[in-house]
């Protein structure tokens, strides 16, 4: 007999372990929330807001909302559908996100979520002014045009490599990845390719360099029936 | 909704406010009432004590405010993660029928839960829009700030 407690998604019932997120319960049931900036071995931190839930009316992110006995939860409604949708256009367009120049491709979760969701964004990117990327260092890239600032590599560094390499540095529009190195770049840092830092940035930010091109395009389906030809600003 | 007696509510209660994430916009609840203080507002006569002048020996039992938290996210019929204690604020309150302490609490919702609290009259306010409220709760209200503000 499943003694476990239970909430609700949408109606189905979901069982989980105390200390767990309605994300964590979520995927372990079976259930896809989309999500960028929960990690499983990282604390969650709740920035990118993908994961966005409804309980009673109020929006919560999925990954820092402990369940509890009970709980009912909205996450597959029109309006959510319609903010995540926002969300997702919103960083696309925050970024230069040219999926088939990126090393990352095949292994990039908003493109994942981007695929899934059907999010595309006409914006143009040789318009915008992004912040200088860091390409100082012989194994790693830091493009900090793809940074979609969900702070995974922060908490990685300090947590699982035990380095402290980056941080955020602005405000709003402004803000933007800063290595912690006396001349700022990557080179005078102690990052490796090997870091948890660069394994788990969720899109293209840091990347390995002499890294071939990491798509399977197993992980998800969609491909199919996209539009590869160019220009690609993620029309991908 | 939000009409039950709470237990606690003569000896402690709470300030909500929500801060956006980004923004650091920071609004505070105001009820119905025009108080800011819940669950229900401080009676006229009380002062702010400052903290050289806590009086803890009056205070009674002292709840944990996670307890209150989660009493009246019950009585919502919210999940108790939805409000967040301040663990680095604590006032009292000298009110004519004894020393009432107040804990302050954040919402971790992304938007204001105006919705929740419209029915009742309930409002998410500046703090400059607060002004000319209870003396004693004003007072509460800039330390409340300057906690948040850090």
């Amino acid at each position: 007999m499943d003694t476990h407690p239970s909430f609700l998604i949408d109606g189905q019932e979901v069982a989980f372990q105390a200390g767990q997120t309605v994300l964590q319960a979520a995927l372990a049931a079976g259930l896809n929330i989309p999500h960028l900036c929960f990690n499983p071995e990282l604390e969650p931190i709740g920035s990118c807001r993908l994961c966005l839930v409804e309980v009673a009316g109020c929006k919560l992110s999925a990954c820092t909302l402990l369940a509890e006995e009970g709980l009912a939860v909205q996450h597959d409604t029109p309006r959510l559908r319609q903010l995540r949708m926002a969300l997702l256009t919103f960083l696309l367009e925050q970024g230069k996100h040219t999926c088939i120049r990126c090393e990352r491709t095949g292994d990039c979760r908003l493109q994942d979520a981007a695929i899934a969701f059907d999010a595309r964004t006409e914006a143009d990117s040789a318009s915008q002014v992004f912040p200088p990327n860091d390409d100082s260092h012989p194994e790693v890239s830091l493009n900090r045009d793809r940074c979609i600032l969900c702070g995974i590599c922060i908490q990685a560094s300090r947590k699982l490599d035990g380095k402290n390499l980056f941080t955020f540095a602005g405000k709003g529009g402004d803000m933007m990845l800063t290595v912690e190195s006396p001349s700022g770049l990557l080179k005078d840092s102690a990052i490796s390719a090997d870091d948890h830092a660069v394994r788990l940035c969720p899109v293209g930010a840091l990347t390995r360099k002499h890294h071939p091109v990491q798509a399977s395009f197993s992980s998800f389906d969609g491909f199919e029936g996209m539009d590869w030809g160019m220009p690609t600003e993620f029309s991908v | 909704m939000n009409n039950a007696e709470h237990g606690w509510a003569d000896t402690a209660r709470l300030i909500l406010y929500h801060s956006q994430s980004t923004s650091a916009r920071t609004l505070f609840l105001r009820h119905d009432s025009g108080s800011v203080i819940t669950p229900k507002p401080l009676p006229p006569l009380s002062t702010m004590l400052d903290e050289e002048e806590f009086n803890l020996a009056e205070c009674g039992v002292f709840l944990h405010p996670a307890t209150l938290i989660r009493d009246y996210c019950l009585d919502l019929g919210l999940p108790s993660s939805l409000l967040q204690v301040e663990g680095e604020f604590h006032g009292q309150v000298d009110a004519p029928g004894g020393i009432i302490s107040i804990y302050l609490a954040r919402f971790t919702c992304i938007d204001p839960p105006r919705q929740l609290f419209a029915d009742q009259g309930g409002k998410f306010c500046a703090i400059t829009e607060l002004r000319g409220g209870h003396p004693a709760e004003m007072a509460l209200l800039q330390r409340a700030y300057q906690t948040i503000m850090g």
